[in-house]
């Protein structure tokens, strides 16, 4: 899957015909996690006479595998050290596969020099304790009533579990990288506020604050900050909050690079029945006039805010790409054309 | 167009003025004008002596007079993020002299709360942004606020103010030009139409 390489990003680096490969010169430790599952791809090489030709005759993965490699050397050079927030929620949380996929993409970001950050939301496994322990779920225009049994059992499957899940799962398969798992409460990362309608649905917050302080000597010494979005007021209540919302603002916070929100569609689409017209790039002023022209819709349009509210506040580039594709985060990090819709400033 | 000077744009005109012999300001207004800066909020700039260079600008009570002039400062206060794009489109433009410093403001917005940093501003709080003071002739100021609010506009709480106070000379230090040769550059706006008409 991962031999998948645009036109595009081959042209710039492969302008001399490869007749023999050289030997890299700096010894690459492939450990055995590290494996590429190469199917046979047609990977367009310019050669000399701008053909395009079938690779596989005599080239052994080995050797391809050390050409993707060295050509992912100018993404890698433009986003290392930067700071990714990445929002996980929805259906790429169901399955295990696609979780153990995207967790194998963030081990793999933070082994090449850039620094991802983790925010998770959690809305189907509240659903399964909220049902075992019979207390009904409500929800109001696709925000969870949360009255206060239900923000005890948001808070324990959100920290608790999903939290812990996912930083057991980073820990455990890769032991070089090295997940910490944070709620708003801890260091005051997050300090909430009740939403406008809070009498409505209850203990749903909004953002008042975020300080970063904890979470910079831990992406400084190479962790990967797991965030749960759950967070406390200033009496110390704790409220349940949008992850989009808090991927926003901690994006934000930390002068993050990219934001990427992982979600159950494709990304924008520019008409809502046809799936082939995925948005690929737009800006603050065309993404609005989207959602104007109504376009944009129902949960996509809070997904689309949060994402203007990080823009404006410094964050270089927003994605909303498609979860369910194995491997979606890397193609959108590293790649030209990205997989999903990315909103620019 | 209507504008109306801040006080503290007079200090670095009077600290340039040190040539005794064209004094914008003279030294004797500068306490007159924060007097009338607290009574009248519109500009009075005297002159003492040597009339000669420039027309006498009095402000008065009647509030319809504007001050003209051939030169305005645009004074755009915006997010120290958006600086980059807009001066390089300022630079497309032709626009080609731009002064920038960090500086730390507050504006309500009745009761809404600017965003910054991932955090809620509400009044009283400073948050950082960044000044950008360009001056222009008369007929290109049009042109460079339109840029500049397309450039930095993000629609969110928080995006900036533009002011535009006239000014009454230009100089450049090197050569001693005034006026429309020293604000001139070359290979900027003025040059730029030329040779598209040509």
């Amino acid at each position: 899957m991962a031999a998948t390489t645009t036109p595009k990003s081959l042209n710039l680096y492969c302008s001399k015909q490869y007749s023999s490969f050289p030997k890299p010169k700096t010894h690459i430790n492939f450990r055995k996690n590290f494996h590429f599952n190469l199917k046979p791809y047609c990977l367009r090489i310019q050669g000399a006479s701008n053909s395009t030709f079938v690779v596989n005759d005599g080239t052994s993965p080995d050797q391809v595998r050390v050409q993707i490699l060295s050509e992912s050397l100018p993404y890698i050079q433009k986003l290392r050290g930067k700071i990714i927030v990445v929002k996980y929620g929805g259906a790429a949380m169901k399955s295990a596969e696609l979780k153990a996929s995207v967790v194998r993409d963030l081990v793999l970001l933070s082994c090449m020099g850039l620094r991802p950050v983790l925010v998770h939301g959690g809305g189907p496994e509240i659903n399964v304790l909220l049902k075992q322990l019979n207390i009904p779920a409500h929800f109001r225009d696709g925000l969870r009533v949360t009255d206060a049994r239900t923000m005890d059992v948001v808070s324990m499957v959100l920290v608790g579990k999903v939290n812990k899940d996912l930083v057991s799962r980073i820990n455990y398969a890769y032991p070089a990288a090295a997940a910490v798992g944070l709620s708003g409460m801890d260091g005051r990362l997050l300090t909430a506020r009740p939403s406008p309608n809070a009498t409505q649905l209850g203990f749903v917050g909004e953002v008042a604050r975020v300080d970063p302080a904890i979470l910079q000597p831990l992406i400084n010494s190479g962790h990967i900050p797991v965030i749960a979005s759950v967070a406390a007021d200033e009496t110390g209540q704790p409220y349940n909050i949008n992850a989009d919302t808090v991927a926003g603002e901690v994006a934000a916070a930390l002068g993050a690079e990219k934001l990427i929100l992982l979600t159950d569609v494709e990304g924008i689409l520019a008409n809502r029945e046809d799936p082939g017209s995925l948005v690929k790039e737009i800006n603050i002023k065309g993404v609005k006039k989207m959602i104007e022209d109504g376009k944009v819709a129902g949960g996509m349009i809070p997904k689309v805010n949060c994402c203007i509210r990080s823009l404006a506040q410094g964050v270089r580039a927003a994605s909303v790409i498609d979860g369910r594709i194995e491997h979606s985060l890397i193609h959108e990090i590293m790649s030209f054309e990205g997989i999903g819709t990315k909103i620019l400033g | 167009m209507a504008a109306i000077a801040k006080p503290n744009l007079l200090t670095p005109l009077h600290s340039s003025s040190h040539r005794n012999d064209y004094p914008l300001i003279s030294s004797s207004t500068l306490p007159r004008f924060r007097d009338s800066h607290l009574s009248k909020p519109n500009v009075t700039l005297k002159r003492s002596r040597n009339a000669s260079i420039l027309p006498v600008i009095r402000s008065q009570n009647s509030p319809d007079y504007t001050p003209d002039a051939k030169f305005y400062k645009v004074e755009a206060i915006l997010r120290p993020w958006r600086i980059q794009q807009v001066s390089s489109a300022l630079l497309k433009m032709g626009i080609r002299g731009v002064t920038v410093s960090d500086v730390r403001g507050f504006g309500a917005q009745g009761g809404s709360t600017e965003r910054h940093g991932g955090s809620e501003f509400s009044e009283d709080k400073f948050v950082a942004k960044v000044k950008m003071e360009i001056v222009v002739s008369k007929d290109q100021v049009e042109a460079v606020i339109d840029k500049i609010i397309e450039e930095a506009r993000t629609g969110e709480i928080g995006d900036g103010k533009i002011f535009l106070v006239p000014v009454s000379d230009v100089i450049r230090v090197r050569t001693g030009e005034r006026g429309e040769k020293a604000e001139r550059m070359t290979g900027g706006r003025a040059d730029m139409s030329v040779t598209a008409l040509t």
